[in-house]
């Protein structure tokens, strides 16, 4: 059961697991909130996409559509992230650190987690959300897939099927 | 020129094709400093990919259509290009900044190194001076 495997982490986050038939968005939300709290970050303040000069947001533009929802999910897995690794910074000049990431499968029958793999001295884009050790990388890749899927712009698979 | 003038120059040509505003970027002041940085340098890159593409989108479901990626080096000297590789159904993170060939993948890679330095988190190298006459002739 993912809820009593992650317990160190939840734990970390100062809550209870949650049980497992919780929807993928509010569980997100959910270990979202509770990183703002360890870190004392509003959880109401996002990032925001507005035309400068203007007080408009750029809500049915191409950059509001394609990107607000990335650029939210990633702020969101950034904060989760921190809180998670604590005081830990990847050492990208030590050989001998690997550095967890979280990889997702994109095809039908949709945005599913598949494993967590690591890195020594490269990065594919996802280095900001490298992790200290497989299990942080396997909560965040498994707890927070909703916000995953988000970032990379995919659609969740049903639940039974991840 | 110098790395990051070079990404802004593509940036805005890239916005001026999507006729988008290239001043019109996240706002982020009113974020912890730390996390600054990634909304805007994220939303260039994606106007720079989606320009390089053609609007085209990737068909996770085809398995003949190759989806490149960076890889970058994080290490010292510094942050630099590694290589470009492609997948099919897989992704690692960066599957919203994923092009169709190689060529295009080395020059969003190698032409922007500046923007996937933030992006990542890394460290530019520090450029050397030129070693001044003097110097030569000693």
């Amino acid at each position: 059961m993912q809820e009593t495997r992650f317990i160190d982490q939840y734990r970390l986050l100062g809550i209870e697991a949650p049980g497992a038939n919780m929807d993928r968005y509010e569980k997100a939300d959910l270990i979202f909130r509770a990183a703002c709290k360890v870190q004392q970050i509003d959880p109401a303040t996002l990032p925001l996409i507005y035309r400068l000069g203007h007080s408009e947001a750029l809500v049915t533009s191409f950059a509001a559509q394609a990107l607000q929802s990335s650029i939210i999910a990633f702020y969101k897995l950034q904060v989760i992230h921190n809180a998670i690794v604590g005081a830990w910074v990847a050492a990208w000049n030590n050989p001998r650190e690997r550095k967890w990431s979280p990889f997702h499968w994109m095809n039908d029958p949709g945005f599913r987690f598949d494993g967590s793999n690591y890195d020594i001295t490269g990065a594919a884009g996802g280095s900001r959300l490298c992790f200290e050790t497989e299990e942080q990388s396997d909560f965040a890749g498994i707890e927070c897939i909703a916000l995953y899927a988000d970032l990379n712009g995919a659609e969740l698979a049903p639940a039974q099927a991840a | 020129m110098a790395p990051r003038e070079k990404a802004e120059l593509i940036f805005h040509a890239a916005a001026k094709i999507l006729g988008l505003d290239p001043a019109a970027l996240p706002v982020v002041h009113h974020l912890p400093e730390e996390f600054q940085v990634f909304p805007v340098v994220s939303f260039q890159l994606e106007v720079i990919r989606k320009a390089l593409v053609s609007r085209r989108v990737a068909d996770w479901n085809d398995r003949s259509e190759e989806k490149y990626g960076s890889w970058f080096l994080m290490n010292d000297p510094g942050f630099r290009f590694g290589d470009s590789r492609y997948g099919l159904t897989y992704s690692s993170g960066g599957s919203r900044l994923c092009t169709f060939s190689v060529d295009d993948q080395d020059f969003f890679a190698i032409e922007c190194i500046a923007l996937w330095a933030d992006f990542c988190g890394g460290q530019l190298p520090a450029i050397k001076k030129a070693a001044s006459t003097e110097e030569i002739e000693n």
